[in-house]
This record gives C-alpha cells, sequence and structure tokens, in this order.
C-alpha cells in the first residue's frame, strides 16, 4: 500500500505563521475563498483561449499556494503558469487536471482542518 | 519605537498575500497596517497621509507601477521609510533591487523571498527599530530641520593631509549638531539628510560657519585651505558659483584655497546648469571634488566636466579591491591622475587604509587615523602646534 504525500508541509506553514494557531485557521479561511475565485478565474479563461489572464491566474494561485505550504498545489501552479506564459494553451490544458486534483486535495484538507479546530 | 506605534504600508497586487502580510504583522503586534496593490496607490496613499509612514512592505511584479518604480518615487519624494522588498522572482532579482534602492539613497532594510514568513517580517522590523534608536543612525529630517532652524548645526574641521609631505594643507569640513543639553551628533549622525531635502540647506550653513573661521585661521598665519561638502541640488541653481564666489570675497578668502567636495547624490538631471555652475566655479579659481562611486560614468565626468580632484572612499575602495571590481577604482584614479585631477583618499581609517591611499598613489589623505573633527579653534591650535602629521606609532 503507497502513502499519498501530505498536501501540506506544516514546518513550512509554521514558519510562515510563527506556529500562531489563529493565524493558521484564518490563512486556512481566506485560502479556500480565495483560490475558489482564482481558480474559478483560471478556467473562465481557459475556456476563452485567454493565455495571459491564465498565466495571471496561476501566478496567484502559486504565491497563495506557497504562503499555505502547500507545495504540490503550488508546483501544479508553476506548471500552468509557465505554459501561459509560453502561450502554450494545449500545454495549459495538459496539466489542467493535475491543478484540479491538488486544489480538491488541499481544500479538502483545510475544510477539515478548520472543522476539526472549531 | 515599539511595534505597536509603527506605522507600515503593504503593497502587493494580490489580496491574498497582502492579506496575508497583514494579518501577519497584526500577530506580531503591528496596530498601524495600511495596504495598497500597486506602487501608484501606495504613493497616493502616503500623499494622504499625515504622518509619515515607518516601514514599507512591498511586491516587486505588479501591474501598473511596479515596485522598482515605486523605490525610484520614493526616492524622488525623498521617502524616510524604511523599505522592505519581497519577491518570488529570486534572489538574484532582489540583490539587484536592493542595490538599486541604496544607489537611490532608499533604506532598503530588507530584501525577502516569498513567502514571507513572520520570522521575516519581526527580523525586518527589529532592524528597522534598532537602527532607528542606534546612535549611528542619527538623527531624523525633521530634528535637523530644528537644528538648523535654531543655529545649532556647526562645522568642524579634520586635517587634509598631504601624502608625500604629509604637511596639513586644508580642513576638511564635516557637520555636527551641538545640541544645548552638550549631546554631539556628528558627520555619521547625518544620514537623513539625504533624503530630506534639507542637503542644500546644510551646505550652505556649513560654508557660512567654515569660511569666517579658515578667515581667521589666515589671518594668524595658518596657511591652509578649505574642503567644504556641496549637496549636487546647490547646483540647479544657476546663481550659485556667483553667490559662493561673493560668499568668499567677503571672508577675504581667495577661490583657490576653497575645494567644493560634491556628494555622492550627483544626477544626471539638471545637468546643463550643473556643467555650468562646475565651469564658472572653475573659471572664478575654485576646486571642485568628484566623488568615486557618482552614478554618472567617471570616465565621462574626469574627462568632460571640469573637475579638479577625484575623491575616493578608501573604505569603498578597499571593499572593491577585496572583490572583482578592485581595478575599475585602480583605472579611475589612473584617468585622474592623466588628465590633471589630483587625487584625494578619504575616510582614512588605519595604516592599511594609510598604505592603500599612498600606493594609489593619492595626493592628498583625510580620516579620522589622521585627525579627528575639531572645532574651529581646536583645529587651529593643533595645526599650528602640529604642522605636519607624525606618522602611526
Amino acid at each position: 500500500m503507497t502513502h499519498e504525500k501530505p498536501c501540506l508541509d506544516r514546518a513550512a506553514l509554521v514558519e510562515v505563521t510563527g506556529g500562531n494557531r489563529d493565524l493558521e485557521r484564518q490563512l486556512f479561511r481566506h485560502f479556500v475563498g480565495v483560490s475558489s475565485g482564482d481558480a474559478a478565474r483560471l478556467r473562465r479563461a481557459i475556456s476563452q483561449r485567454d493565455c495571459g489572464q491564465a498565466a495571471l491566474a496561476a501566478h496567484r494561485l502559486r504565491g497563495a499556494s506557497s504562503t499555505l505550504g502547500a507545495a504540490a498545489l503550488a508546483d501544479a501552479c508553476q506548471r500552468l503558469e509557465r505554459a501561459a506564459r509560453d502561450g502554450r494553451m494545449d500545454l495549459v490544458e495538459a496539466h489542467i487536471g493535475a491543478f484540479e486534483e491538488q486544489l480538491r486535495r488541499v481544500v479538502d484538507y483545510l475544510s477539515k482542518a478548520d472543522g476539526d479546530a472549531d | 519605537m515599539r511595534i505597536e506605534q509603527l506605522r507600515i504600508l503593504v503593497v502587493d497586487d494580490h489580496g491574498f498575500q497582502r492579506w496575508a502580510v497583514r494579518n501577519i504583522l497584526t500577530a506580531l503586534g503591528a496596530r498601524h497596517v495600511l495596504a495598497a496593490h500597486d506602487g501608484a496607490s501606495a504613493m497616493e496613499t502616503l500623499r494622504k497621509l499625515r504622518l509619515p509612514v515607518d516601514i514599507i512592505i512591498t511586491d516587486l511584479d505588479m501591474p501598473g507601477m511596479d515596485g522598482m518604480e515605486l523605490i525610484r518615487n520614493l526616492a524622488r519624494e525623498r521617502s524616510p521609510a524604511s523599505l522592505v522588498v519581497s519577491s518570488a522572482l529570486g534572489r538574484g532579482v532582489l540583490a539587484g533591487v536592493k542595490a538599486m534602492g541604496d544607489a537611490y539613497g532608499v533604506r532598503v532594510i530588507a530584501a525577502l523571498e516569498k513567502p514571507v514568513s513572520m520570522r521575516m517580517l519581526r527580523e525586518a522590523i527589529e532592524k528597522h527599530t534598532a537602527r532607528a534608536a542606534s546612535p549611528a543612525a542619527g538623527v531624523d529630517a525633521v530634528e535637523i530641520a530644528g537644528a538648523l532652524h535654531e543655529d545649532e548645526i556647526e562645522a568642524r574641521f579634520e586635517a587634509r593631509i598631504d601624502v608625500a609631505s604629509r604637511a596639513v594643507v586644508s580642513a576638511q569640513v564635516v557637520p555636527a549638531w551641538i545640541q544645548p543639553c552638550g549631546k554631539i551628533t556628528g558627520a555619521d549622525g547625518f544620514g537623513a539628510v539625504k533624503r530630506s531635502g534639507l542637503a542644500p540647506a546644510l551646505s550652505w550653513r556649513l560654508l557660512h560657519k567654515a569660511l569666517p573661521a579658515c578667515a581667521d585661521w589666515r589671518q594668524k598665519g595658518l596657511a591652509v585651505g578649505l574642503c567644504i561638502p556641496v549637496a549636487a541640488e546647490c547646483l540647479h541653481d544657476t546663481a550659485y558659483a556667483q553667490r559662493v564666489h561673493e560668499c568668499a570675497s567677503t571672508a577675504g578668502i581667495e577661490p583657490s584655497a576653497i575645494v567644493l567636495q560634491l556628494d555622492a547624490a550627483h544626477e544626471a538631471h539638471g545637468r546643463a546648469t550643473m556643467l555650468e555652475n562646475l565651469s564658472r566655479l572653475r573659471m572664478l579659481g575654485f576646486g571642485v571634488s568628484l566623488p568615486y562611486g557618482a552614478r554618472l560614468g567617471h570616465r565621462e565626468e574626469i574627462e568632460h566636466a571640469p573637475f579638479s580632484e577625484l575623491a575616493i572612499d578608501i573604505a569603498i575602495a578597499r571593499a572593491e579591491c577585496a572583490g572583482s571590481g578592485g581595478v575599475v577604482v585602480l583605472r579611475t584614479a589612473e584617468l585622474a591622475r592623466r588628465a590633471g585631477l589630483a587625487v584625494f583618499a578619504q575616510r582614512i581609517n588605519s595604516r592599511d587604509d594609510w598604505n592603500f591611499a599612498a600606493a594609489l598613489p593619492a595626493h592628498t589623505a583625510s580620516g579620522p587615523a589622521l585627525g579627528a573633527p575639531l572645532s574651529a579653534a581646536a583645529f587651529a591650535q593643533e595645526t599650528a602646534r602640529r604642522p605636519t602629521w607624525k606618522g602611526f606609532r
């Protein structure tokens, strides 16, 4: 049986928040709201074949994921951002599945962590 | 100043990053955190505020006015704020932008790789607080303005030594703030002047203080000249050269005894007026000193602008020689000598500095190791007693 790598690097998150649990919870909630908006922008940009907007949305998602310590999601965003900046919508479409999967994992994790904390 | 009292402006186009930095600062205890989504809105926020911001934390890659343009604008407005730049663009870019900020005279206290953490922000704030509290950080612009108004700024004089004969040939003028309580702030404490717009006023004050002192020495038979620091902004006034000439005439000092030393904030703008002033000063017989490290190309300045001297900060020159840039300072000194400029080595702090200056070779030198800054009376007394520097013991 293989174990999936954790989607959040706790050590990286503690580095950002200084171990402040209140701040961590606020960060989780804020990320869930912001990332759903940026992900919607990314999907819309892809449907409109707009590489510039796709790169911008991916860039924002990458920054937010890094802050959270969500390294795999940040990597997926970086692949999307690079492809979009290169004008390769075919590669953006090829990478979008992996991004959606990582985003779902992170959001599930955060929602659960937030519920546990309450 | 405690973190609760600091006014901090966070500039980032990305709402989440702005929010995160803001909330980390709040968790650290900050109470006055403002936010802007790009450079233009940051400048707008700064203009609208009644009280100055202490720290600006800015992203670099932003649509509209980006972080680099923001730094340029902060320099132009002479913002006294400490600046923290943060970016995911890598260390190379951050180091370059920090160097750019330093060159513009903006106080860049940290360059942080994203994601920005609580520890990074705490350290940056501690750096700001330590600098603000340190005596070496000096006084702020408001205090300097007050000191000028109260006539508490005095000229102090360091011996400038002829490297070959070791004779004291002139007095290097430096500022000192003498407070009524007796506290003295030396030249190192005047860093805020560069960013405050007070540099021309300080230059004039030093000139007005130094000329009568020098006239007095000369009347008493002490044949030394003066080297007076001048803010580059002074040269934007077309009447500058004439005004200096009138002051020297009133004091009864011939122009050839006076060298006007431009500060490092020597810029390309206002170049025509600056060259007119430099030419007129030289025509009237004054010496004009070009600081090594000024942003314009040295070759152009040395060969095409009417400078009489190249001033080299030995601390900078030795640091360059320790790295790969050493050849530039040596070639520049050689270029200056060939063009007929004198070479002046300043900030001699040790025997090694002196040896370096002698090997350049510099014509004259000054610095703490050769003579501390003295009042006019003490300088006259010391120079009369020891007209020649005795060397290191």
